[in-house]
């Protein structure tokens, strides 16, 4: 019963979530990776400012339900039918009669299984997108990092020619993916062959700083948290405003 | 076979009330509720999708130590997950872990006294020394960092507290907690920090986290507990968050402790933080109003009982009056074998022998005092993390026994 209601659920959701997307046409930025979404969605969130124009994922609704939740800004129902009701309630409202909607949307996708990042795509329609590494969980090797790349390579493919897939070089198979895209690609790391350079990371108990090298600028900066994956939000976040600068979003944005 | 350590008299008390039929228990710390919904179900899908049969990465997966990191920088607390954090069975095992990884055989390691019962055998385990530190029950259970400062030797490699502290419900101030960090840098000691009550702060005080002292980052531990502030006592989770180098060490011992925290658990946890906080919100509520009962009852009881508000956590630890005690040692007197089947250190403590008498008599289990420390003797600890109704029929029931003996 409850695996039926829940199908019913993800499948008005989706219907839903597409027709607001029609509606509104908001720039989508999707952040996908094993880990470090969450930090990079916030970094963006930070770096574009946190306004009605910009909203992110709540919490990280980044699934099958998560995702059209984080589109529609609803909540969760969690384990209540009536809960549920009134989500959908809300969100047909939403879908339909909304006049107001945020200009760009920062999306978490997470994928579990094969087939995910596929369901995620019939969703929303990404002009940039990010991946921030390939890893797992267990340390057996017959679980293959192999077939997790392939669905960050769904992804990889669905970014349009005018779109931007942004690519962390330190990781092989992510920076593998660049192989496959039809956009533009951006690969940020240590290495100096990267498009973005990332070099002289120095930690104290502070936290750490580090150069940034991009578009022929190198700026210096400090972060209060410790961890590579810290150095690679803001680095991605600067990159992503960069190149929302070279859209027409921003420009729209400021005129309403 | 060393004999030093011992099982704890909490886990004691509650043995020995499991063969009696009736006993009310307000001994164990552990909240009256069941796990939410959110992190069975969670737990559930995790087990259906066949991703909790395999060992975990040592430190735990990564989501759930992303999930903490997050919540952690939420505090000003900054921890790399992929380095620094480290999931793992229960905060005693992350407590006995680091530990095992700091001291050499003889250090010693500053406790507060009185303190959660169990640091003493984690730091026996370690073949470390325990050294008591009194704190000041007249003023509301707050330590004197001259007391701190007096017991440092040589062999002193670290300090130990819980904050909100166990059994007290004190919760230690930024400048007081400040004081032992500058104590740390002075003489090179580690600080490990159990915040396991954090989440059932009853004053409007701002907690404060030595973990938010950057300056200190390289000789604290930083431990925290799901098992209290999410009902998942059983499911055995907790993480500890250290600077690198320190982390890299103890996940060595972790690893050999355990491998890994359950991976069903983790996952629990990791919907735990995602989905639980307002369920967090309700139980400290809950408990509020159970303290202010208890409180309430207690007052009743007042020629017997003296106490300090507990501002935290979900205890209440009073002292037994002079008159209790009196009257007590008198009602034992008449009672002539009672004390030949307790053990050698019950039968010379007054709280235990008034403990084990409550449970025999009353029905009512309760932990004794001196199991936190010296300076706890001639107190109990009362939990009001149980049901209203347990602790009302509780009360009741020592009011009676308190009736029999005056």
């Amino acid at each position: 019963m409850k695996k039926i209601f829940k199908v019913i659920v993800q499948f008005y959701l989706k219907w839903l979530t597409k027709i607001v997307l029609l509606r509104h046409k908001p720039f989508v930025i999707a952040v996908a990776g094993t880990t470090n979404k969450t930090f990079v969605k916030e970094s963006i969130l930070d770096e574009l400012g946190r306004d009605t124009n910009v909203r992110g994922n709540p919490k990280s609704f980044n699934t099958e339900i998560g995702l059209p939740l984080a589109v529609l800004f609803l909540p969760s129902g969690f384990d209540s039918i009536f809960r549920w009701v009134d989500v959908l309630l809300t969100g047909t409202c939403i879908s339909i009669f909304s006049r107001k909607f945020p200009k760009i949307l920062v999306l978490e996708m997470g994928v579990d299984r094969p087939g995910d990042m596929k369901y995620l795509l019939s969703l929303v329609r990404p002009k940039i997108a990010i991946v921030t590494n390939v890893d797992r969980n267990f340390p057996e090797l017959e679980i293959a990092l192999d077939d997790i790349a392939k669905e960050f390579a769904v992804l990889a493919k669905a970014i349009p020619v005018d779109g931007t897939l942004i690519l962390n070089g330190d990781d092989v198979r992510t920076r593998n993916l660049a192989s496959i895209a039809n956009s533009k690609t951006i690969i940020f790391g240590k290495d100096k062959s990267c498009d973005a350079v990332i070099s002289n990371i120095k930690e104290n108990d502070a936290g750490q700083s580090f150069a940034f090298d991009y578009k022929m600028q190198k700026k210096f900066f400090e972060i209060e948290r410790p961890g590579r994956h810290n150095i690679n939000s803001l680095v991605i976040a600067k990159i992503v405003a960069d190149e929302l600068e070279q859209t027409d979003v921003r420009r729209n944005e400021s005129k309403a | 076979m060393k004999d030093e350590n011992r099982i704890s008299p909490i886990k004691e008390i509650e043995i020995l009330s499991s063969r009696i039929p009736g006993v009310v228990s307000l001994a164990q710390g552990i909240p009256s509720f069941d796990t939410p919904l959110c992190v069975k179900k969670r737990a559930i899908e995790a087990i259906e999708d066949g991703r909790v049969a395999r060992y975990s990465l040592a430190p735990g997966i990564l989501e759930l130590r992303e999930a903490i990191e997050y919540s952690l920088a939420k505090r000003n607390i900054f921890y790399d997950f992929e380095k620094e954090i480290i999931v793992t069975a229960g905060s005693i095992e992350a407590i006995t872990a680091s530990l095992l990884t700091i001291l050499e055989p003889g250090d010693e390691v500053l406790v507060p006294d009185p303190t959660y019962t169990s640091y003493q055998s984690a730091i026996k385990t370690a073949r470390g020394i325990p050294v008591f530190v009194p704190l000041e029950e007249e003023n509301s259970w707050d330590f004197d960092i001259e007391e701190f400062k007096k017991r440092v030797t040589s062999k002193t490699k670290a300090i130990l507290y819980c904050n909100p502290n166990n059994p007290t419900g004190t919760v230690f101030s930024q400048e007081q907690l400040m004081q032992l960090a500058e104590l740390a840098q002075m003489y090179n000691l580690y600080i490990l920090a159990d915040e396991v009550y954090k989440d059932f702060i009853y004053s409007n005080k701002d907690f404060f986290s030595l973990a938010q002292f950057s300056a200190l980052r390289k000789r604290f531990i930083y431990i925290f507990s799901f098992s209290k502030s999410y009902a998942m006592t059983g499911w055995r989770v907790a993480y500890l968050a250290a600077d690198k180098e320190l982390a890299e060490k103890i996940l060595g011992v972790h690893d050999s402790l355990v491998t890994c925290a359950p991976v069903v658990s983790q996952w629990g946890a990791l919907a735990a933080l995602e989905m639980a906080d307002g369920v967090v919100i309700k139980y400290k509520e809950i408990f509020r109003q159970r303290r202010d009962f208890l409180c309430e009852e207690l007052d009743k009881l007042s020629d017997w009982f003296e106490y300090q508000d507990p501002s935290s956590a979900y205890f209440v630890f009073p002292k037994m009056t002079d008159k209790l005690i009196t009257a007590f040692e008198k009602y034992e007197n008449k009672k002539s074998n009672n004390k030949n089947d307790l053990k050698d250190y019950q039968k010379n403590s007054i709280s235990w022998r008034f403990a084990i008498e409550l449970l025999n008599s009353a029905k009512v289990a309760l932990v004794p005092g001196i199991a936190f420390g010296k300076k706890g003797e001639g107190h109990l600890r009362f939990c009001f993390g149980r049901r209203k109704e347990n602790i009302e029929k509780a009360m009741r029931r020592i009011g009676k026994f308190i009736d029999s003996i005056k």
